[in-house]
């Protein structure tokens, strides 16, 4: 009979990635993960990272260590180019374990007072038991339902509404809700 | 326009958060093993992928099509 792991793949793989990322920056695990470590049961590729603003220098050392943890980004140039041509231009880079393609980490720099405040207000949530920090919930229902809008996203919220029903704050959804609009939206 | 969510879909993610209310001791179990699965299946078949000629370069190509959609 096939034996069932004590803990998942996801789970594993997160926890050692933020481990790494831990030491040079405040970061968020957002969106689906967040949903998925709540219990939501679909499938998925990557987990979502915003990470703060950070030099080029601290870059360089957090990319060389995660190279050297066995992680392979995506984008296979050097830690420069990576932060100059991406990060920079706020677009996302990628990075699985050596010996697996699959699940993948996409990072990006938090862009705007929104990302900045979600990193502020970050947490742990027991529930999940993974040992990382997630944007709060309520700030994942409020982009899922005001921002992302897809199918997948309204059954995220959905999800995250019923398993936190005693927890959520309605009132920070709707002022999230209000910040989305001003600041993605317009 | 508005996202409308499937009825029917919605049940399943009402009796599933039920399911993990009701059964603490069990549902973690059940959604490890489904997620593992998930990532062993498609590791399984991206090996092969990658053990056919010109494997390699498929997977990249792969991986564009995945980064370029976002």
């Amino acid at each position: 009979m096939r034996e069932i792991a004590d803990t998942n793949i996801l789970k594993t793989f997160c926890e050692h990635f933020c481990s790494i990322v831990d030491k040079y920056c405040k970061y968020i695990i957002v969106s689906g993960y967040v949903a998925i470590a709540s219990g939501r049961s679909r499938g998925t590729e990557d987990i979502d990272m915003i990470i703060e603003h950070i030099p080029l220098e601290t870059f360089r050392k957090l990319h060389e260590e995660l190279l050297k943890e066995n992680f392979i980004c995506v984008q296979d140039l050097e830690a420069e180019e990576l932060y100059k041509d991406y990060l920079e231009e706020k677009t996302s880079i990628r990075y699985h374990k050596k010996e697996q393609y699959l699940p993948e980490m996409e990072i990006k720099f938090a862009k705007n007072p929104l990302d900045n405040y979600q990193i502020k207000t970050r947490q742990k949530i027991p529930f999940t038991q993974v040992d990382v920090w997630f944007s709060s919930i309520e700030m994942n229902i409020a982009f899922k339902e005001e921002y992302l809008k897809s199918e997948k996203d309204l059954e995220d919220a959905k999800h995250l509404r019923l398993i936190y029903k005693d927890q959520i704050d309605e009132e920070k959804i709707s002022g999230i809700k209000l910040l989305i609009r001003k600041w993605k939206l317009n | 326009m508005e996202t409308k969510l499937d009825p029917s879909r919605l049940e399943q993610i009402e009796r599933w958060a039920k399911y993990i209310k009701d059964n603490p001791e069990t549902w973690r179990e059940q959604h490890t093993r489904f997620l593992n699965d998930q990532f062993e299946m498609a590791n399984a078949a991206l090996k092969r992928i990658e053990a056919m000629p010109g494997g390699k370069e498929k997977i990249a190509k792969l991986k564009t099509i995945k980064s370029s959609r976002r």
